[in-house]
This record gives structure tokens, sequence and C-alpha cells, in this order.
């Protein structure tokens, strides 16, 4: 990087040395990252780590120090903080963790915070959370700079926007400005691939099937209409913690996916989404209940048995990278999906180059091994396994969030078309309601291992029923463009403690 | 010590407790196989012995007894403390080994110490500096782990002691005498724990951690000292088995080199002359070492790291 | 350096053998940097010496020649003589035979017997898996020199014995990495998605388990190579291994050192072979790991957390859904999480193979194989990725 003059604080930081430098570091401006459980050092407590920038500082003794690490915490709103500062970060939930993050880059007092996609590994209802905060450390005078892929999450409280392309500055200007007039082709091209929820909705018919409501049973009536695809049925369950309790990562589950309809399973992490798409695939047991296949038992049969009808079911999965052999080429793993057929080897080869055309690539990768392409390409390789053995259902678990947003939005395009070319049954997990809105028929919230709430997907996404559905989407963050949408009130949660389960 | 600690180090103390059952077992197992050499271990080159005679001690000895009451008695003698008697020397065995374990860990700690402080000091010279001294270092490391290190004792005896006159030569005792035999049995150890250090350090200074802290206004000195050494210590466990192993195995040949007392000597005579109450007695503790060692790291561990002190997290 | 000289330069590795190689596409060459070629080179000619030494010398190793003792180097004998007036040169040359059948056999036993337990611990059932490991860690307590020693007690001594003491003695590092490697490829999402599409045990275990596991035992098997022509050479210069007259260069060392003031040059020259076996392993052993690692970090790491059934059901490591879905991102670092600190302490199922450091990358995570394979294996991809978004082009830097 270079730059013609950089200041900060009215210092010259081109004509800093290293040691003013450092005085600079943690006094004029803070630094938040993104990930806390790996930003904080792993070894200390979390009162060591918010104290370091005032050793390094000042000159304070030790119990002005340690007042001014509580107030530190207390004020970035850490409930109970003589308890915290003694933990670790492992100990801290992902949002408290990410809160004293943010208190070792204010405990100095720094005019300015730089958060680097503070919220980007945080659930949407803590990221709502944090942004608050940080929204809230904005109003009181403190700049902030704020780096983020999520143009959502920038809209929320930036005054001004600049969009980077390729190491350049493209655009810049008010952040109203930027979202409504864009005037660079990348920013418009990042506004439209965030994923709205705003879908003609074409298959409205399909969406009218389901009914809202809450509970576990959520059985569709068309069941009784005639045999749904797949019938899971009270499906629980259970892992085995360390320390010999168990955990039910899902706890009866009951939902029908029809032929043809997109059924979206939202939640966020741990909410065991998706070890119900696992289940409903068929590898995971379930400890309890039921998963049918057309009618006939699934779950229950035997692995060997099982194998016969997988070509029922294919997998789109979250990280392409971790679920392609890296040994083989993209030949190699169309093949492996492709059963005992024999062909001639051009036959062959314009079968496989079919099935690349239909996910949007060429021939010419056959002979690429997954390390040599792009992620989007890499799940385009996955799609197209999952649909060479001509599937009636796909299982998309997180199919797009390993993916930068442009990527995000064209893989989406193609599941759609993909599923009405085929006309298959899509299960799609995924903690983002935006891209459950935009591409499914009917919803299930998932929380805890429960089913929340469930029914189509306009009636959860206008007139949501259950309060931690209306909380997630309140939480969401939205471009300003989309607040047409009747604003939910947000319901005061508490903070899934993903980090400190115990 | 928090109950979990306590659990862990009652969990590891039973799984060791388990290897030096395992020891013995595998002693035994090779005291069956050569059984028949057994006896004439006891008779010794007195091959003169009559038949009764021979008798007489495989009576004694037990040898005509079941094999699973033998294992047993076996299992038992060693929990009471008794190793049994030397063929060659006939003497306890306990008595044959006992003047030999202190020179022995005399040798290794020294060893350890020249080890640790080189390793350390080198590390920390070598981390997050540009590629040339790195490959210097590891390049130095490579040579250090590679190149037998009783040769080294040999070509060192030569110059340093014989024809430099600087050291004194084999077979001597004291501090002085320690010396060149600790810091040729240290040179491999040196080179693996540089490197393993090294790696550590660098590892930690690339996680996102150490930004956070030079965002803090850290200097780089500070950063090593007070939060990578940390995780590059942590990083260290998991060569003490390895250490161990390597201390004894040098120290055998070292002693030899040397011409110096020491378990070594007393396990080769053993496996020359096949005397395998010694043989056995140099594995039970050589394993014992290597359990107490390790529980001992593994405390420390729990010290260092605290994500292992909760049971579970995230 | 006697001991266990495999593992120092695999713990020289720490950046994880087990996970590297499982992920690097094969076939990409070797990267011929000059340390790599000399190695070879110098092997090379070793290998010549052993299978034809007539080609390098005229001189018999045994010839004696009394009016010509004890004559240091010159043009006639490179390496001078010993008391007898054997050519030092002719000796090493001829020595390379023996040392390195012993480095290779060594080296083939302990493979084939280790790789055999540890595929048997790591694809069979729970309880055979348990009790052959247990097994393996009462070994692993034992010096290998120590093992070696005990099995030349119980087979004699001589070359081959000696070769099948190291061999033996190598067992429990091959089983273990084997294991290790079978549990994380087991419990990649690859192997899951080749459940999926219906494909059996049979076929799981010999298109992905096995071409993924068995990289990194070969970098070991070529680290450990070297260090068994040092245990060998150790063993025969304490009298254990061919008797006097045969040359090998271990017992030259022995025959040399009472000489040593007078004629260094017989201690130096033999040394100086087994030194450069030694270093040329390590070195191609290195290159092999470099140019098949794709990354830092070490895969096994993760499964050192006591107890986590991983082998069983890879779906449920540690008692949650293998797959710690984060919200928004696949590859995000794993969260650092405790390592089990049991090294190589017998009740931990650790699937390491040998002292490999967990340093503190720390992107082991509790749910251990898949995940920690995962996070390790590509810490930059990940982040990349991830700071590429912007840009729209993955895998991108933004900066």
């Amino acid at each position: 990087m270079t730059a013609e003059r950089l200041l900060v604080a009215g210092h010259d930081a081109a004509a800093l040395d290293e040691r003013a430098w450092r005085d600079v570091r943690g006094r004029e401006v803070g630094l938040v990252l993104q990930d806390a459980l790996s930003s904080l050092d792993p070894l200390r407590t979390v009162g060591a780590e918010v104290a370091e920038p005032l050793r390094v500082h000042t000159r304070l003794d030790r119990a002005s120090t340690d007042r001014r690490v509580l107030e530190q915490l207390a004020a970035v709103g850490i409930p109970d903080p003589e308890r915290r500062v003694d933990q670790h970060p492992h100990e801290l939930s992902g949002g408290l963790r990410q809160r004293a993050l943010i208190a070792t880059a204010l405990i100095a007092d720094p005019p300015l915070l730089i958060a680097d996609e503070p919220t980007t590994a945080l659930d949407v209802t803590v990221q709502r959370q944090i942004l608050d905060l940080l929204e809230r450390l904005k109003s009181e005078g403190r700049g902030l700079l704020l780096v983020s892929h999520d143009l959502a999450v920038v809209a929320r409280i930036a005054d001004r926007i600049a969009v980077m392309d390729d190491g350049r500055i493209v655009e810049h200007g008010p952040a109203d400005r930027v979202l409504r007039a864009p005037e660079h082709a990348v920013t418009r091209a990042l506004l439209e691939a965030v994923p709205r929820g705003r879908r003609a909705t074409a298959r409205g018919a399909a969406a009218e099937r389901g009914t809202a409501g809450g509970g576990t049973d959520t059985t569709s009536p068309s069941a009784s209409v005639g045999v749904p695809l797949v019938r899971v049925s009270g499906v629980t369950k259970r892992y085995r913690e360390r320390g010999g309790r168990t955990r039910d990562a899902l706890a009866g589950v009951s939902v029908d996916l029809d032929a043809g309809e997109t059924l979206g399973i939202v939640g966020e992490s741990g909410s065991g989404k998706s070890t119900l798409a696992r289940v409903v695939l068929g590898v995971l047991q379930p400890d309890d209940g039921t998963v049918e296949l057309r009618g006939g038992p699934w779950s229950a049969l035997t692995d060997r048995r099982r194998r016969d009808q997988r070509r029922t079911f294919g997998l789109v999965p979250q990280d392409p990278l971790a679920a392609l052999d890296p040994r083989h080429t993209v030949r190699q793993v169309l093949n492996e999906s492709r059963g005992g057929v024999r062909l001639r080897r051009r036959d062959h080869d314009e079968e496989l180059a079919r099935l690349l055309a239909e996910v949007g690539l060429g021939a010419e990768h056959l002979d690429r091994r997954p390390a040599e392409l792009s992620g989007g390409q890499r799940q385009r390789v996955a799609i197209a396994r999952a649909l060479a053995g001509d599937p009636a259902v796909l299982v998309c678990d997180e199919p797009v969030s390993a993916l930068d947003v442009r990527a995000q939005a064209r893989i989406l395009a193609l599941l759609t078309t993909v599923q009405r070319a085929r006309s298959l049954a899509v299960l799609l997990v995924s903690h983002d309601l935006a891209v459950v809105r935009e591409v499914c028929d009917r919803v299930a919230v998932v929380r805890d291992g429960l089913i929340v709430e469930h029914g189509p997907v306009e009636a959860i996404f206008t007139a949501p029923q259950h309060p931690y559905t209306r909380a997630l989407l309140a939480a969401t963050p939205r471009l300003p463009g989309d607040e047409d949408e009747a604003e939910i009130a947000p319901v005061p949660t508490e903070e899934p403690t993903t980090g400190a389960r115990r | 010590m928090r109950p979990g600690t306590a659990r862990a180090v009652l969990l590891r103390l039973l799984a060791g407790l388990g290897v030096m059952w395992g020891a013995a077992t595998l002693t035994f197992i090779a005291l069956q196989l050569v059984q028949g050499d057994q006896v004439a271990g006891v008779l010794g080159t007195n091959s003169l012995a009559t038949p009764a005679v021979r008798a007489q001690v495989i009576h004694e000895y037990g040898f005509d007894q079941p094999v699973l009451v033998q294992y047993l008695h076996w299992l038992g003698r060693l929990v009471t403390g008794d190793l049994g008697r030397s063929y060659q020397l006939n003497t306890p065995v306990t008595q044959a080994l006992s003047g030999q374990i202190w020179p022995t860990a005399q040798l290794a700690g020294a060893a350890t110490l020249i080890a640790v402080v080189v390793s350390v000091v080198v590390a920390v010279l070598t981390t997050g500096r540009g590629r040339r001294v790195r490959s210097a270092a590891s390049g130095a490391e490579l040579v250090a782990v590679s190149v037998p290190a009783f040769w080294i004792g040999l070509i060192a005896l030569t110059y340093l002691s014989f024809k430099w006159h600087l050291l004194p030569g084999a077979g001597a005792t004291g501090l002085s005498g320690l010396l060149l035999p600790a810091a040729v049995l240290s040179i491999p150890l040196t080179g693996i724990l540089s490197q393993v250090l090294r790696e550590g350090l660098d590892e930690a200074l690339r996680q996102p951690f150490a930004i956070s802290v030079r965002a803090r206004g850290v200097g780089p000195t500070a950063l090593v000292a007070r939060h990578a050494l940390r995780h590059a210590l942590a990083s260290l466990a998991t060569l003490v088995g390895w250490m161990v192993g390597s201390l004894f195995g040098g120290a055998v040949l070292i002693e030899t080199v040397f011409a110096r007392p020491g378990l070594g000597r007393v396990l080769l005579s053993a496996v020359t002359s096949r005397d395998l109450p010694v043989v056995s007695a140099v594995v039970l503790l050589v394993a014992g070492v290597f359990v107490v060692v390790n529980v001992v790291v593994d405390l420390l561990y729990l010290r260092i790291d605290p994500r292992l002190r909760t049971p579970r997290s995230a | 350096m006697i001991r266990r000289p495999s593992r120092v330069a695999l713990a020289g590795a720490p950046s994880g053998i087990a996970a590297s190689v499982a992920l690097s596409p094969p076939g990409r060459r070797l990267r011929g940097s000059p340390a790599v070629w000399v190695a070879g080179a110098v092997l090379a000619l070793l290998v010549l010496a052993a299978v034809w030494p007539g080609l390098l010398t005229g001189r018999a190793p045994n010839d004696t020649d009394v009016a010509h003792a004890m004559t240091g180097p010159s043009g006639a004998h490179p390496f001078g003589t010993d008391r007898l007036g054997r050519d030092v040169f002719a000796r090493v040359v001829h020595g390379a035979r023996t040392s390195l059948t012993i480095g290779l056999s060594a080296t083939a036993i302990g493979l084939v017997a280790g790789a055999l337990v540890g595929a048997v611990a790591g694809f069979g059932p729970k309880l055979l898996d348990g009790v052959l490991m247990r097994l393996v860690d009462v070994l692993f307590a034992l010096p290998e020199l120590l093992l070696a020693l005990i099995a030349i007690v119980v087979l004699g001594t001589g070359p081959a014995n000696v070769a099948v003491a190291i061999g033996i003695a190598s067992v429990p590092n091959y089983a273990r990495l084997v294991r290790a490697q079978v549990l994380v490829v087991r419990g990649t999402e690859f192997v899951e998605a080749a459940r999926v599409l219906g494909r059996g045990r049979t076929w799981i275990v010999l298109r992905h388990v096995l071409p993924n596991a068995l990289g990194p035992v070969r970098v070991l098997a070529a680290i450990s190579t070297g260090g068994a022509v040092v245990t060998g050479a150790g063993l025969s210069y304490l009298g254990f291994g061919p008797g006097p007259p045969s040359p090998e260069w271990g017992s030259m060392l022995v025959d040399g050192q009472d000489f040593m003031q007078d004629a260094p040059w017989l201690v130096l020259f033999p040394g100086l072979a087994v030194a450069a076996v030694v270093l040329c392993c390590s070195v191609l052993g290195r290159a092999m790991r470099g140019r098949t690692a794709c990354a830092r970090g070490d895969a096994s790491r993760g499964r050192r957390t006591g107890g986590a059934p991983a082998s069983s059901t890879p779906a449920t490591v540690a008692g949650r859904p293998a797959r710690p879905r984060p919200p928004t991102e696949g590859p995000r670092r794993s969260a650092p999480t405790p390592r089990s600190s049991t090294s190589a302490t017998c009740g931990s199922p650790s699937a390491t193979a040998g002292p490999r450091p967990r340093s503190s990358t720390a992107s082991t995570s509790t749910c251990g194989a898949a995940s920690a394979w995962r996070s390790s294996a590509r810490p930059g991809p990940g982040r990349a990725r991830r700071r590429g978004r912007c840009s729209g082009s993955p895998g991108r830097p933004r900066r």
C-alpha cells in the first residue's frame, strides 16, 4: 500500500517511525477485527487483554487499571464484568467476546475506531446488538471506520460509504446517496447481488399450500392429499457432550417436503438445522422418529439398502472445497455420482459436458481439480455432481454462505433455474433470511432443535407469529430500499450462548 | 486445583499405570521368548552344570510353572518393588541399577538445560525475520538433527580433549567431565526444540490476535514475550515423549563414547549377556520416567492453556 | 541422535504432514531447489554404491596391505587406510549396501506393519481400535533404541536382526500416523458427499480414504529411512551389527575410534557417510512435505482431545454436529479450542504420529478431525475469501 500522505490525528503518519506509531496505535486508533475468539489472545484473561493498552500507554497503578477495565467492560454492555475479567475468551459467548474485543480497542480512548468485519462471524441477533453498540459509540462522537463486505451492515450505521474494487475506491459519497443512487457499476452490482427476498412469486401457488402454524407439528395439509416426497416425523437427534450430558440437536421435529417445492430451514448456528438436513440425507441416524421417502421407510433402512435409493437426494454443500476430493478432477467427481453406467468415452464426455453446461461451466473444466477453480465454480461442480444422479430432492446446506456476494447471487439464481427446469424438491438450510425468502416456498424456523414457526414464505416474513421469528427478522440488516417492509419491533432475546454452552 | 483438573490428573495417572503394566507385560513376553536362554543366563558360562543343577535352577526361578502363574508372580513381584536378580551380577537388580541412575540423570538433565536455553534464544532471535535468517536457522537445525550425535561425540573427543586438551577426555567425572557429553547429547534436542519453538512463535504471530495486540501499541518484543512465547511453549508439550526417548537413546551411545558410567552401559552389558531382569528393569524405569514426565507436562499444559481447563467450549 | 530420528524430522514439520497431503492435488512436480537436487544426487550415488560398489572403487573392502597401514587420505587412498592397510574409501563404498539395506528394510517392516495396525485401528470397530492404540501407546512410551535392544535380546545380533529390530521399533510411529490420517480423511466432507451419492464403503476406502491418507505416510517413510540408517549404525557401533571384518559404517567407527588421534579419517568418513544419508533423506522428505503441504496447521492436533469418538460417528465428534456452521461463512477460522495435552500418554487416543507439536494456531477444534482438518488446512483461502468478498472475486485478497 502506498499513500501520498496519511494523516492520523494531525500527525503525518508517513513520517512516523515504529516507536511513534506505537503511540498512535491504541491511543489514537483502536482496532476491532472479525473474530474475537482468535483476535483476543486465547491464553490470557479478558481482563489482561482489555488492560493491555493501558499498560502500554499509561502509567496507571494496578488498582486504577482494574477499575478502568471494569468500567470499560460495563460500558460496552458486558453484564457482570467482575466475573468476566477473570475469564478467558473461549468462556464467553460470541457476542460478549466481540464486546470484550471492542473494549480492548476503546480503553485507551482513541478518537477513531477501525472495525474490520466486526460482525461477520456472528449470528444475526448478536450482529444486531453489536451494530447497536457501534452505532452508540459513533453517536458519542467517535470516528468509526467500518470495513465490511455486507452492504446492509454498512448501510445501517455509516454516514459515508466508499466502495472499493481491485484496490481502488470506485465510489465515495454520503451513505444515502450511494445506496439509493449508485453511480459506479461495481456498487450497482453489489447492491443487486444483495438478496432482498423480493422474488416474483411465480410459484405462489405452491406457497399457498402450506399453512402458518406454530409448534412442532408442521405436517403440511397437502400430506393428506398425496404422500409427501419426504416426511420427517418426530425426529430427535441427541449428542453426547463431554461430561456425559446429552443435548438434543433435534427435539421431535416433523416436517414434510413435497415434490417440486422449496422448503427453507432457517435458524442460527447451533439450532439444529444442519443436523436436520443430514438426517434427511440419511447420513445421520435419528435417535427417535422416522424419515419416510415416498411413503416408504428411509431412516429405518439399513445403510446398504438405503444406498440404492440415495440417488433420490443430491447434496449441495456449504463449502465445496471441503466437499470435493482435492485429488479428483471434475471428471472424476462427476463420474463418482453416475454409478456404474459405462458409456463410450465420447458419449460419456458429451454427457458430462451437458451436465456442466447446465450449471454454467464448460467442458474445459473437466480436467481441473477443485483447487484450480474459483469458489463459485466449485459450487457449480458440486451442484453438477448433485444433479448427475438425477435426484428428486436437492438438499442445500448453506449453499452460498461460503461465497462472496456476487457469486452468491449467481449460485442462487442457478439453483432456482435448476429447480424449475427439473422440478426438484429443494430443502434449503440457511442462516440467511434474505436467501430463504428469495428462493423458498415454505419456511420452517428452527431454534434449539425445535421448529418454532412454519408456513408459507410470505406469511412468515410479513406476519411472523413467534417472538423468535420476529426477533430474527428485526435483527436482519436491511438496505434502505427495503424498509418499506413492515418494521417489526425487535423482541429482546437473551443472547444465544454459543460460546459458553456448558 | 479444580475438580476437572484433579480428574484429568487421575485419569492420566491411571493411563500411566496402564502403560507401566503394558511395559511389564511386554518384558515378560520377551522373557518367555528367550526362556531357554534364561537358564543359560542364570548358569552363566558355567556350562559344566549337571542336569541336576539345571533342574534346580529351573525350579528355583519358577521356569517350570505354568506361564500364567509365572506372569502373575512376575507382576506381583514388580508391584512390591522386587525387580529380580541380575543373572550376570548375581545381585538384586535394584542394587545393580541404583548407582547408575544418577549419572544418567545428570547427563540428561544437563543436556535438557542446554537445549532449552539455546533453543529459546535461537527461536526468539530468528522468529519473524527475513527469509535468509530463517533458512539459515532451519538449515542448521536440520544438520543438528540429522548428524549422528555419537559421531560428533567421537570427533569432539578427539579434538577438544585429546588434541587440544580443552576439556577432560573420556572417563572424566565432575562438572567439567559432564560438559562435553551433555553438550553433544543436547545437539539434536536443540535442533528440534528451536525449530518447533520458532514455528510455534511464527504460528502465534500469524494469528489475528497478534494484529490486535500490535494495534494496541505493543511493540514486537513485548508481543513475543507476553503473548507468542506462551503459545509456542504449548507446542513443546507434544515433544516431551520424544525428548525422553531421545535423551535415553542418546545417553546409551554417549555413555559408551565417553566411557561414562550410567544406565546405558548397564543396559548394553545386560543386552549382550541376555541378562533379562536388568533389561526389563531398565524398560520399566524408562517407561515410568516417560509416564511421570508426561503427566507433569500435561499439568503444565493445563496451566499454559486455559482452554483445556474448561470441560467444554463451543 | 540415535533416538527416533524419524520423529525428529517429523516434528520439524509441525505444519502437519497429516493435513497437508490430503488436500493437495497430486501430480505437481517436485520443485527443484538446489538442496533437493544435491540430496537426490548424493542419495543416487549412495544407492549406486550399494548396488554396484565395483563401479566406484576398484579395491576390495577387505584387502589388507600392512605396508600402507594408517596412511592419511591421498590420491591412491582418498579416504586413507586403516590399521590393516585396508582402503577406507572402498570400505565406505561397500558399507553402503549393509547400511542402506538395514535402513530400507527396517522402514519397509515398520511401514507395512504400522500401516496395517493403523488402518485396522482406523477402519475397524471401536473396541479393536482402542485395544490396538493402547498397545501402541505402550510401545510409544519406550524409546526406539530401547525397543530395538529388546528385540535384539530376543532375536540375537546381526544385520538382519538389527533391521527387524529397528523396523519393529518404528511400528508405533506409522500406526499412529496412518490411523490419524484415516480418521481425518474419513471425517471429511467429501467422504460424506460420496456416501450421499450412494457409494459403498469399499469404494470410499479405495477411492478417497487411502489415496488421501497415504501421502503423509510417504513423507514419514522417506524421513524415517535416514533415521533407520543412523539407528542401524548406532547399533553396530554398540556391537550388535555385523561382525568385524564386514565393512559397515557403524563398526568402522568402532574400529577407528581407538586411533582417532592419529588417524581421524577412520572415524570421519564413515560418520560423514551416515550423516549424508540422513541429511539427504530429511531434505527429500521435507521437499515432499513442502510439495504436498497446502498450508500450515496440523490436522491431527484436533484429534488429541480425549475420548471423542471421531472414529465411530464422523458426524458427532465430541458430542455435537461435526460441522459447526458459522452463521456467515464456511471456512471461517475455526475456534481455537482445547487440545488435550495428553501428549503421548497412554490414555489418550491420540491420533497423532510422533510428537507433532500442537502449535498455537489453535486452529484445531474440539469437534475433531473433520473441522480441524478443514480449518487448519486452509486458513489462507478462507481468509482470502472473506477478504475478497467485496471485490467479487473469491480468493483474491483485497489488499
